[in-house]
Order: C-alpha cells, then sequence, then structure tokens
C-alpha cells in the first residue's frame, strides 16, 4: 500500500486547510496547483513548458506521470486541466457548523418572538402553592417591566440592589419585619437568641434578606418551597450546622419540665407519693397515654374529665375540703358594744355573725367610697380588728359607722340595681369596657330573690333604716337574731350561689367555672389593681381556696397576667425556634421512659444531646437544622381580600 | 486501569484535586462567605460563572488551533487542557444543578445541548486514543485528502493488469471474475460495518474467493490473480483507513456546532437570570 511519501518527486503538496481541493483528486490525479483564491478551477495547463535554447520542453512533474511527449512549437502545453472543485473535508465541518449554528440561532429568535416565549423562557413550573397565582404572568411576581422584551437585555446589564420581597408580602403577611432574618426585628431576635448568643453572627441580624433566598420556586409543580439546606444557616450562623453530634450546642435543661405545658404539674409526686396512696390505687392511670394524647405531636394532656377529675374532680367543687365558696357580700362581726357605748348608729345589724370576714368582693364596693380607704387598708393590714374597737378612738369608731352603713347600702342597690350594679363596679374596679361580655360572666348570673332573702334574714327593716338616714333620722344600733337557718353549703355541691354565714356566696359548679375563671382572668390582667383586687385575686389564688384552680393553672411565666389554662401552651401570635413531634418517635417501639426519665429532684431529667444524636445522624434520621428548628418565628396568617357582603353596594353603602 | 504516562498520572491527580476543591466549595460555601444576600454567598451564581467560564476556555481551543501563528502554546498542552476542562466542567455542571434535570423548556434544552457535547467529547476522546494505534498497526496513516487517489490509482494498476494478461490470452472467465467482482469492490467503499469493528473477514473472504476461481485459471491468470489480490488487501485497507479516519474526524460534527449552540444557549440563560433576579 502507498504510504503517506513526503517528496516533491513521490507526492503532491497537500493542503487540508484550503477550503478547495481539485475536482479530479478522487480520481488520483489532481492538478498540482489546485483550485484559485476563489475556489475555482483556473482551467490550468499540466504544466508551464520551459523554453531550453530554442526548443520547448516538458515540465510536468513525476507526480503527474513525468515529461510528456512535449509542448507545440510555440511552446504551449498540450494538457489542459478542467475540473469541478470540491469542498476540503474541514471546509465542509465548517459549513455544516455554520449551518447548524445559524440554524440554532434562528430557532432561538423565532421561539422568543412567539405567544410562549414566556413559557419557553421560564426555568420551570410553579409550584401547585402559586400554580393559580392571578394570570399566572410572570409580572405576578416578577417586575411589570420583564413583560417588555426589548428591556429583558438592558435589565440584565443594569445592577439592582432592590427587594423583590414586595410581590410576595402582597399576599403572606409576614409583619414590618418581613426582610429582617427570621422575620423579626433584632432587638427581638437578640432576645429570642440570647442563649445561643455563641453561635450566632450578630452583625446580621439588620440585614435585608429576600424571600427568594431560601424559597426557590420554579422547580416544578411539586417543587417544596420551604426545603432548605442546612448550609443556608451557615450563612449567618458561626457554628457550622451540621454534622449535628459534633456542631450543635448542648441541650440546656431541655425536657426538665415540658416546654408546652402550660400546667402545674409534677410527675414526680404524682408516681412516687400521690399514685401509690391506698384511695387512688384503682384510679391512678397506669400508663402515660392514659393522660396524654397517644400518637399527638405535643403528647397534649387529655381534657380534665379523662385525666384528671377522676382525682381532682371534689377539688375542684371544694365538697372534699367541705369550704364554704368565694363570698360576694359577707357582713364583718363588728363589735356592737362598742359602737353603742360611743352612740355610733349603725341600725340594725346581726348579732350572731361569728368570724365573719369583709370579703374581697365586698371591698370592691366599698372602695368607691374613698373616706373608707383608709379603714380598709387598715382592716386589711389588721391595724383594727372590727370585733374589737374597745381601743378605738372615735373618728374610727364613726369610720366603721360608715362602713357598716355602706354595706347596708350596697345591699340594697343590689335589690334594687341588680345586675348591673355588680357589672358597674367590676367595670370601674377592672377597667372593662361597658357592656363588656366579661362582667356578665363576672355575675354568674347572681339570682336576686337570694340577695332579697339575705336583707330579709340579716337586715329586715333595711328600707326604713335607708329612708331614716336619708331623712337624717337616727337609726340606733341594734342587735338583731336572724330567724332562719340559711342554706348550708354541703348543700351545694353542685355549685352555684347559696347564703352561708351571712355571706352570698358562690360556689364552683365543676371544672372550667367560668364564674372563677373570669374573676381570676380579670384580677390577673387588671391594668391598676386596687387593693381589693390584689385581694381578690390573692384570696382565688391560695391554697384550699374555692375551685383550686390555681394548684394547677399558675400565670403565664411569659406574660405574666395572664392564665395558663390551656394544657399545652398555644400563642397563636409566635412559634417557637424549636419544635418537636413526638408520634413519629414513638412509631419506633420506643418508650416514653426512653428520653423522659424520672428524677427525684425534678419533674424529669434533662435530655441530653447524646439522646438525639444517636438517630439524628445524616445517613439515619437526618441532621438539618429545619428538622428541629423553625425559621419564620412569628405567625403567617394569609392575607384575605376585603369582599363586601352582596346585601350592599359600595354606592348604597356611601 | 494501569496508568503508564507520568504526566498522565499527574495530571489526574490534578484533576482528582480539582473536582475534592470544586466539591468542598460546594459543602463549605456558606461558612467562607458569612455575608448573606452578598453575591458571593451564593452558590448558583458561583458555580454558574465557573462553569461559563471553563466552557468558555473549553472553547478557546478552536480558536488556538486557527492561530498558528501565535505563540499560545502547544496544541498538544491546549488539548489536554480541553480534556481535563471538559471532565472538571461536568462536575461544576453537576454541582450548579445539583445533580437535577432542570425544569424548563430553555434549561432543559441547555442540559441536552450540554451533555451532547460531554458525550460527544468523551466519545471522540476515546475514538482519537484507539483508532490511531488500530490504523498504525494495520496499514498506517494516510491524509484522507489522498484516499480517493489512492483508491483511483488502485483501479488503474488493476486495470492496466488485466489489459496485459487479456493480450497474453486471458479467458474469459478470468475477465468475467474480473468485471464482475473484483472492479465494483475496487470502485467502492465496501464492508464499512466490518472495519467498524476491525474485523478481518475482508481478507479471509477475498482470499478464499481467488483460491476458489484459480483451479479455473492458466498460469498466466493465476499469476495475474495474485497481482489483483494484492491491489484488493491494499484497497481492504484503503476502506479500514477510510472508516478510521471518517469515525476520528467525524464525532466533530457533533462536538463542535453542539458545543456553539450550548455558549449560544448559555449566554442567553445568563442573560435572563440576570434579567429577572433583580425583581
Amino acid at each position: 500500500m502507498q504510504k503517506n511519501d513526503f517528496h516533491f518527486k513521490k507526492s503532491r503538496y497537500d493542503r487540508p486547510t484550503v477550503a478547495k481541493i481539485c475536482g479530479l483528486a478522487k480520481e488520483g490525479r489532481a492538478c498540482d496547483l489546485g483550485p484559485g483564491p476563489n475556489g475555482q478551477c483556473p482551467g490550468r495547463t499540466q504544466c508551464h513548458p520551459l523554453k531550453s535554447g530554442d526548443r520547448w520542453e516538458c515540465s510536468r512533474p513525476q507526480t503527474s506521470g513525468g515529461k510528456c511527449s512535449g509542448p507545440s512549437p510555440e511552446g504551449a502545453c498540450p494538457h489542459r486541466v478542467n475540473c469541478v472543485p470540491v469542498d476540503t473535508p474541514r471546509h465542509s465541518r465548517k459549513k455544516w457548523i455554520l449551518s447548524f449554528f445559524a440554524l440554532m440561532c434562528a430557532t432561538v429568535v423565532l421561539l422568543l418572538s412567539t405567544p410562549i416565549k414566556y413559557q419557553i423562557i421560564s426555568p420551570g413550573e410553579l409550584s401547585t402553592k402559586h400554580g393559580g397565582i392571578n394570570n399566572n404572568q410572570c409580572s405576578d411576581c416578577h417586575d411589570d417591566a420583564i413583560h417588555q422584551p426589548l428591556l429583558i437585555l438592558p435589565r440584565a446589564f443594569t445592577p439592582t440592589n432592590t427587594s423583590n420581597n414586595d410581590k410576595c408580602l402582597n399576599c403572606h403577611e409576614m409583619g414590618v419585619q418581613a426582610s429582617l432574618p427570621h422575620s423579626v426585628s433584632s432587638q427581638s431576635l437578640s432576645q429570642l437568641s440570647k442563649d445561643i448568643q455563641t453561635i450566632t453572627n450578630t452583625q446580621v441580624e439588620s440585614k435585608q434578606l429576600q424571600c427568594t433566598a431560601c424559597h426557590k420556586e420554579h422547580r416544578g409543580s411539586h417543587g417544596l418551597l420551604t426545603e432548605i439546606e442546612s448550609q443556608q444557616c451557615d450563612s449567618c450562623h458561626q457554628r457550622r450546622s451540621t454534622p449535628f453530634e459534633d456542631t450543635h450546642p448542648e441541650f440546656v435543661d431541655y425536657g426538665v419540665k415540658s416546654s408546652n405545658s402550660a400546667l402545674t404539674f409534677n410527675h414526680n409526686k404524682h408516681f412516687n407519693q400521690h399514685f401509690k396512696k391506698e384511695q387512688h390505687i384503682l384510679s391512678a392511670p397506669q400508663q402515660c397515654t392514659d393522660c396524654h394524647q397517644s400518637g399527638s405531636e405535643l403528647m397534649e394532656v387529655l381534657p380534665f374529665a379523662q385525666s384528671c377529675a377522676s382525682c381532682h374532680d371534689k377539688d375542684v367543687r371544694s365538697a372534699k375540703l367541705q369550704q364554704p365558696g368565694v363570698a360576694l357580700l359577707s357582713l364583718p362581726s363588728i363589735d356592737l358594744d362598742s359602737l353603742i357605748k360611743h352612740n355610733i348608729h349603725i341600725g340594725q345589724w346581726p348579732e350572731d355573725v361569728e368570724d365573719g370576714e369583709l370579703s374581697a368582693l365586698s371591698m370592691l364596693s366599698l372602695e368607691q367610697q374613698p373616706r373608707l380607704m383608709n379603714l380598709l387598708t387598715r382592716i386589711q393590714t389588721g391595724d383594727i380588728d372590727l370585733t374589737d374597737l374597745e381601743q378605738q378612738n372615735l373618728q374610727d369608731l364613726a369610720l366603721v359607722g360608715e362602713l357598716a352603713w355602706e354595706i347596708k347600702k350596697w345591699l340594697h342597690q343590689l335589690q334594687t340595681q341588680g345586675h348591673s350594679n355588680i357589672q358597674d363596679i367590676t367595670e370601674s374596679a377592672l377597667q372593662l369596657a361597658d357592656n363588656d361580655p366579661r362582667s356578665s360572666r363576672l355575675v354568674a348570673g347572681l339570682p336576686l330573690s337570694l340577695v332579697n332573702e339575705a336583707q330579709k334574714l340579716w337586715f329586715p327593716s333595711l328600707q326604713n333604716e335607708l329612708n331614716n338616714l336619708k331623712q337624717q333620722r337616727t337609726a340606733i344600733t341594734r342587735k338583731v337574731t336572724t330567724r332562719n337557718k340559711p342554706l348550708s353549703s354541703e348543700k351545694m355541691q353542685q355549685g352555684g350561689w347559696y347564703i352561708e354565714d351571712f355571706a352570698l356566696r358562690y360556689r364552683p359548679s365543676g371544672h372550667s367555672d367560668l364564674f372563677m375563671k373570669q374573676w381570676l382572668e380579670s384580677t390577673a390582667s387588671a391594668a391598676k389593681p386596687t387593693m381589693a383586687v390584689t385581694e381578690i385575686h390573692r384570696q382565688l389564688t391560695r391554697k384550699n381556696a374555692p375551685g383550686n384552680c390555681s394548684k394547677c393553672h399558675a400565670l403565664d411565666a411569659k406574660s405574666d397576667s395572664t392564665i395558663s389554662w390551656a394544657s399545652t401552651l398555644s400563642d397563636d401570635s409566635n412559634r417557637s425556634f424549636t419544635r418537636f413531634s413526638h408520634a413519629p418517635h414513638l412509631s419506633l417501639e420506643k418508650q416514653c421512659s426512653s428520653c423522659h426519665q424520672s428524677s427525684s429532684s425534678t419533674d424529669f431529667k434533662a435530655i441530653n444531646k447524646q439522646q438525639c444524636s444517636s438517630c439524628h445522624t445524616q445517613s439515619l434520621a437526618g441532621n438539618d437544622c429545619l428538622l428541629c428548628h423553625n425559621y419564620h418565628v412569628n405567625d403567617m396568617p394569609a392575607l384575605l381580600p376585603s369582599t363586601l357582603l352582596p346585601t350592599m353596594t359600595p354606592t348604597q353603602r356611601e | 486501569m494501569i496508568i503508564r504516562s507520568k504526566k498522565r498520572l499527574r495530571a489526574l491527580a490534578f484533576t482528582l484535586f480539582i473536582f475534592t476543591l470544586l466539591w468542598a466549595l460546594e459543602q463549605y460555601w456558606f461558612s467562607f462567605f458569612k455575608q448573606i444576600n452578598s453575591k458571593w454567598s451564593n452558590w448558583d451564581w458561583i458555580s454558574g460563572w465557573l462553569l461559563f467560564s471553563t466552557l468558555t476556555l473549553l472553547t478557546l481551543l478552536n480558536v488556538r488551533k486557527k492561530l498558528t501563528f501565535l505563540p499560545l502554546g502547544r496544541a498538544y498542552v491546549w488539548t489536554q487542557l480541553h480534556i481535563y476542562g471538559g471532565i472538571i466542567a461536568m462536575w461544576i455542571y453537576a454541582l450548579h444543578t445539583q445533580w437535577q434535570w432542570p425544569n424548563g423548556f430553555l434549561e432543559s434544552a441547555l442540559a441536552i445541548f450540554f451533555w451532547l457535547s460531554c458525550i460527544s467529547g468523551i466519545v471522540g476522546l476515546i475514538l482519537s486514543r484507539s483508532l490511531p494505534k488500530m490504523m498504525n498497526a494495520r496499514a498506517g496513516r494516510i491524509f484522507m485528502a489522498r484516499l480517493p487517489g489512492q483508491k483511483a490509482n488502485l483501479v488503474r494498476q488493476a486495470n492496466e493488469e488485466v489489459h496485459a494478461c487479456v493480450l497474453d490470452g486471458g479467458q474469459q472467465r478470468y475477465l468475467d471474475f474480473y468485471q464482475e467482482k473484483i472492479l465494483p469492490y475496487l470502485s467502492t467503499t465496501r464492508n464499512i460495518g466490518l472495519h467498524l469493528l476491525a474485523a478481518r473477514t475482508p481478507y479471509r473472504q477475498w482470499n478464499e474467493n481467488v483460491a476458489a476461481e484459480r483451479q479455473f485459471m492458466t498460469l498466466r491468470e493465476q499469476d495475474s490473480l495474485e497481482r489483483l489480490l494484492q491491489l484488493v488487501h491494499q484497497k481492504i485497507d484503503l476502506d479500514f483507513q477510510h472508516v478510521m479516519q471518517t469515525l476520528l474526524k467525524g464525532w466533530l460534527f457533533i462536538h463542535i456546532p453542539v458545543s456553539f449552540c450550548l455558549m449560544l444557549l448559555a449566554v442567553l440563560h445568563m442573560i435572563l437570570v440576570y434579567s429577572f433576579i433583580g425583581g
């Protein structure tokens, strides 16, 4: 076979980089000179004869056959060459590439000129969450100018620092600090993260962030907008997020007291003391799910009737302790002899009032009289003992007389004005608005017949006495003896209003009694609590108070002015940074005690990081930050468009 | 795989180092750049520009080949850079797209062109590493432009041989065998499939055909037939060269235009990203 010979006598001079070669090359007789610069065959002869003396000699090279029989006498070569030059492989490739590229450019331009151009340039379908936004146009979320194709190219070269959060916030209410880290103010963030300052880059707390920094759209209809990688947390947090077992700070008293429980409840005492008592053995729970909702996220406490009532229902109804109910109006024991001795006239007063005390609720009414404030304070502090007024001066005795008259007047007002009297007093003392529905709960349907009965029992001539007082006639102090034995509290086990021991009393009707709840809430949240309000709250929350509410429902640790009624904390306005769901953990055939181990000193032993990190690795249960942490800690309600009811058009309304 | 060349070992080690470096960058990028909202903390932005720069560098190989008169380094070095740069580009692309196939039409087209370019490049690399050895082992290398001339030369030589034999008393059977079997074979490219497999079957087939025919020939004809068989063997070698060289150059007919289109779509992608990213 003929190899590549590179010799002027054996091979032609190949020009693979030129565009055209001689068309006769495929026949093995390409001309030596090849096509011209324009790629056309010049129609040359095979050689240019050379003149040697007076003779013309052929100069055809060996590669083309060597010397021929000779040129014409005029020196012209007789072998003329004509061909159609052909493309070299390299030139063919170049033409193919240019054609392909031109076709591609044309296709792109054509597609971008069609009405479906935005579908073409879209980086992917929107998630189903955003799939139905308005007209599904780019400008629903992007700048309106994006719909002008001629502006797209200049926009690409125009640096922009504008945030595109505005269009997100048109639908998502994230508060005024929406663009700040965790959507809370830098001050709030500092407060919320004070325990982990060591891992937080405080320099970024006031940085403005874009929603799209974390929430990536156009990932298809099933794209997860909240799918965020742990590395993104590292943008601000100094300590690396993963691996969890190495970098996460140790837990601080986590699980010692359930962070979601709002009840005052000591598991340890119940396990080791109460449940072991003979009277509770049968009713005591046998397992955690007897009191906690099985499989729920937070293992919420079951309703009172299912969890606590078997032991505590009698406590709530005050029957077990045989203690009196809450006194609304009560007559104090007064040293009538001292009053008579010093001619202080208070009219009739029951002489058999024994150990009668001025109820806190009565003080609420008496506080309306500024003159009595000093006396009430002294009674409260024990400076004056109403049952022994012998040592008191005349001025104090006169005040005691006034106090007695005010109690009588209030009883009379209760008779004549009814519930509105109590409502006026509570609205004034507790700073409630007029007709506040809470004030009706504070009355709890006090039967006026009971008030009338009390008046007949305690002050049979009350109306006459008050008329005399109005006409400035003297109503001599007289001891009276009550005629009827009032209803005993022991017979009021199901609760309600009754008269006992010269007092109008209320006994809670059971768990969640509205009267008790409202008085506790109102007195706890009073903006400017008076002495009476403070005393009412103290009496309602003391040990063995009616209903024993505060035994389990204490003041909320965060607000300090609201009572934690629910068994779990349900702060609607804020989410916690940390979340935990019991359900998936309990499905691992683990018991509650796997994590919550009983402790003698505290409710439960603190859960340490090791208990979580043994499973929460990247290869097992995962160790992403957002597995246990929330990014947005504020509430995120959807904005609802204001829609007028069809009953009236805007014009009619105007 | 046994790595015989120290140079290749070094290059492979360097590529692995780049791989590891890029992976580490992707994994720890947010730790390096704490300034959130800064474009430096945006891995998509970093990997996108890194990918585009790499693709541009890869495209420059074609420019380097055009600018032979400039001292831009040896073409061999550029080719090696192109190969390893291509492998690195695939890694960057995977990191840029987070190992996911894009959703959009344009970006899907971009992905298709990218992987077409990569696959054609890998095929080209394999061909350019394996075929020359096979060609050297069979018949050396010949300029592709000379192949048609050499084939025509074989036909001419065969015609001359047959003409001489007929003048010396060659019979009709000899002439028919030449005209029906040998001449058509010499005139066109044959056994493309077998040559793609580098099979030696054509040699064996022709040896058997000629051996079968020889028993009916005179000594003069047998002598001529032997020379014609040598020409046929040369033709088989030329066909093999033709097929191999077509493969060697043919993959570029896909790789280069696809790469150019890839660059076009990449630029379009960048324009759109920068247009929409501001809001």
